[in-house]
């Protein structure tokens, strides 16, 4: 079956990887060895060393993306260990959900008043003063006499 | 004790005995002719509905009405019972009682069942769960038959019964159902949970019941084991979303002074015209002294005192100050007001940071007030409201002052406050002595018997807050040039007179980019096409990836740890 071997340099958590012509790397033919999970499978391949450097596949067959998590040599064979890149591989239909968000990068997108472990402060506060519009005027002060009856 | 109420808004009043069933009887519905009984339109046409029958049949022998508009329920589970009340109408196209009701049926709390009660023996406090509680209903034909054959209705009191099923109670008293049963077919319909439901129709009762065979219950929100007095139920979520505040604005002044009643009048002197009163007072002229020894002009000083501001806008027209029955020939400014209002103006405190950063318990808040102090602030009260306004109601007699805080500010949803939070009282008069001669002292005796031979002046017969005054100032000339009264007043004047807000901001720490790994508290639903960058999902609403479920639940799991889209 035919595979797109891949180097990229995306976090494993990126929905969509980056995957043009610049990180393929090489599109080979390899054979699945028997008995493995198709979202862990194990791919026999013809030793070829640029595939070393490949950390992320496309199987067509299978129609899904992977991240190579090992490669084992053998005698002119490479024996390459993968699991399923789920977000990339449903990444059309996983956009398309609707979800509670926790956590959101753009702040337009939360609610920055609620209690939240991110805001961390210094023990030191900034004091501040801010005046009131009005005061009392003591330089204008008056004094006030009461004295009985009805003048 | 439990109060339901009818569609109309009436209360039904449950806990009368009536035969075996402790009911009222609304008696709406059909008639005994079995025409449907309107019972809104008879209320709009008879100024009301039909009086009140009790009657042992839940029948109304004048007006034959006997058929339910409204009902109760009732959910059994083990030891308790919930009780609701439902109404249905009649569909007269149709010609049948509509199988929903009209209305959500208002669920009432679940009641205790009742131990101790023995058949004759209820209490009337406790009438109207115990008979709820014990009542049931025994059918001989199962649900399927179509029809109502035969029934009862009873109630039998400190039984135990099989959680999940109903069981017949030894010495129960019934009720069998006789010629008053109306639409006696069962009907089924949907609660809440889903369970099916038989009804029973009777009159004034409606009583939904389980299907024998089936569960006693339907499914409830409530765990139904082992339920104890600290059982939590479901609660909540009936409130008014009205959050309106109503406009509360300064306070008053009082209507009314000592300077409409004639006993006192108020001046504010200038230093020269004080400088005159004193001249006069203290003169060597000897005609002088002997009037006053007659009429000492000092028991009809009430007050002498300095506040911090101008009273310009509260003056009279000059006028000759008379001392008693004494005409000092001073000139002086008459006071119109004994109470003024006096604005010291507004503040705004805006956030500094826009986010929970700028409130309790990050950010602290105080508020200095003159003549008053420093007091806290609820942060949430007064951060990034439209004005933090501060006005003062003084007493220029005593110098007392009450200090109001009035926050206006718009919240979400259109919620605007405009009102009064904090109140605070104190006093801005320096009292004066007017002289450092000890004139109590000198003449104690003179003083006192003088005061009271003048009229309408004297200590004795000053009204009680003028009489106060006037002996505490009278009894102080006993030590010379010492301060009375309020020392705040005093103190403070040489203090700060510019009220201010003390803000106590923190400083966020956030690392560079912290947002872009670590996002910041959402709780919003969004679709996740409408966003970009680090996204950690509280939940995924309905997960439709057509994926198997390892996939899928690998999907759900990595949203909840984090992506970036």
């Amino acid at each position: 079956m035919t595979i797109k071997f891949y180097r990229i340099s995306d976090d494993r958590r990126k929905v969509f990887k980056t995957l043009n012509a610049s990180t393929l790397v090489k599109t080979a033919t390899g054979n699945i060895k028997s008995d493995c999970s198709i979202m862990d499978p194990i791919i026999e391949m013809s030793f070829d060393i640029a595939l070393l450097q490949c950390n992320y596949m496309y199987i067509e067959d299978f129609g899904r993306y992977y991240h190579i998590t090992n490669i084992e040599t053998g005698a002119q064979r490479l024996f390459v260990h993968a699991h399923v890149d789920v977000l990339q591989t449903y990444s059309r239909e996983i956009v398309e959900l609707t979800c509670v968000i926790e956590r959101q990068q753009d702040p337009t997108k939360c609610d920055l008043y609620l209690t939240d472990k991110a805001f961390k402060s210094e023990n030191r506060h900034i004091i501040s003063i801010r005046k009131f519009s009005g005061s009392f005027h003591k330089a204008h002060a008056s004094y006030v006499l009461t004295t009985g009856g009805r003048s | 004790m439990a109060r339901l109420y009818n569609f109309l808004d009436q209360e039904v009043v449950f806990g009368e005995i009536v035969g075996d069933i402790c009911l009222y009887n609304t008696r709406l519905g059909y008639d005994s002719s079995g025409t449907y009984f309107d019972s809104i339109k008879y209320a709009e046409d008879h100024g009301g509905l039909p009086s009140s029958d009790h009657s042992y049949h839940f029948y109304d022998e004048s007006t034959g009405d006997h058929n339910p508009v409204f009902g109760i329920y009732f959910m059994y589970s083990g030891s308790k019972f919930r009780v609701g009340y439902k109404i249905r109408h009649y569909n007269s196209e149709q010609g049948y009682w509509d199988p929903y009701p009209s209305t959500d049926p208002l669920v009432m709390p679940w009641f205790d069942r009742y131990e101790g009660a023995t058949p004759g023996n209820i209490t009337e406090e406790d009438h109207f769960r115990n008979a709820l509680y014990f009542t049931y209903i025994n059918i001989s034909s199962g649900p399927g038959a179509g029809q109502y054959t035969e029934g009862k209705i009873g109630y039998s009191l400190g039984h135990e019964t099989d959680e999940g099923a109903p069981v017949e109670y030894p010495g129960v008293c019934t009720y069998e159902l006789d010629d008053h049963v109306q639409n006696p077919n069962y009907e089924t319909y949907k609660l809440t949970g889903g369970d099916s439901y038989y009804m029973f129709a009777y009159n004034g009762l409606q009583i939904d019941f389980p299907a024998f065979g089936g569960e006693w219950l339907a499914t409830l929100a409530t765990p139904i084991n082992d339920f104890d007095e600290d059982d939590s139920i479901p609660a909540g979520g009936g409130g008014s979303y009205d959050f309106y505040s109503d406009p509360l604005g300064f306070s008053d002044l009082p209507g009314i002074s000592i300077i409409d009643s004639g006993i006192a009048t108020m001046w504010t002197p200038s230093p020269a015209q004080i400088q005159g009163l004193v001249n006069f007072l203290w003169s060597n002229d000897f005609f002088d002294n002997i009037i006053k020894l007659v009429a000492d002009p000092l028991e009809n000083i009430i007050q002498f005192g300095i506040v911090p501001f101008s009273l310009a806008d509260y003056s009279g027209t000059a006028k000759k100050v008379m001392i008693g029955n004494v005409n000092s020939e001073v000139v002086m400014t008459p006071l119109t007001r004994q109470y003024i209002h006096v604005s010291l103006g507004s503040v705004k405190i805006p956030e500094a940071w826009g986010s929970v950063m700028d409130y309790e318990p990050n950010t602290k808040i105080s508020i200095f007030v003159p003549y008053c102090g420093v007091f806290d602030m609820v942060a949430s009260e007064v951060m990034n409201a439209d004005s933090v306004e501060l006005g003062y109601n003084i007493d220029l007699l005593s110098g007392d002052f009450i200090a109001e805080i009035k926050v206006n500010k718009h919240y979400p949803k259109g919620v605007h406050l405009n009102g009064l939070l904090y109140h605070k009282a104190g006093n801005l008069m320096t009292k004066l002595p007017l002289t450092g001669a000890n004139y109590g002292r000198m003449y104690p005796s003179m003083l006192s018997g003088v005061a009271q031979t003048i009229s309408g002046v004297g200590a004795g017969s000053l009204g009680s807050v003028a009489g106060g005054v006037a002996n505490t100032l009278i009894s102080s000339f006993s030590v010379p040039v010492e301060r009375t009264g309020a020392y705040t007043g005093s103190a403070a004047m040489m203090g700060c007179e510019i009220p201010h807000i003390i803000l106590s901001q923190p400083v966020q720490v956030k690392p560079a980019r912290y947002n872009e790994f670590e996002g910041f508290a959402s709780y919003i639903t969004y679709k996740l096409s409408n966003l970009s960058g680090f996204t950690k999902c509280e939940s995924v609403i309905d997960n439709t990836v057509s994926a198997p479920d390892d996939e899928k639940a690998e999907i759900e799991r990595l949203l909840k740890e984090g992506v970036i889209l």
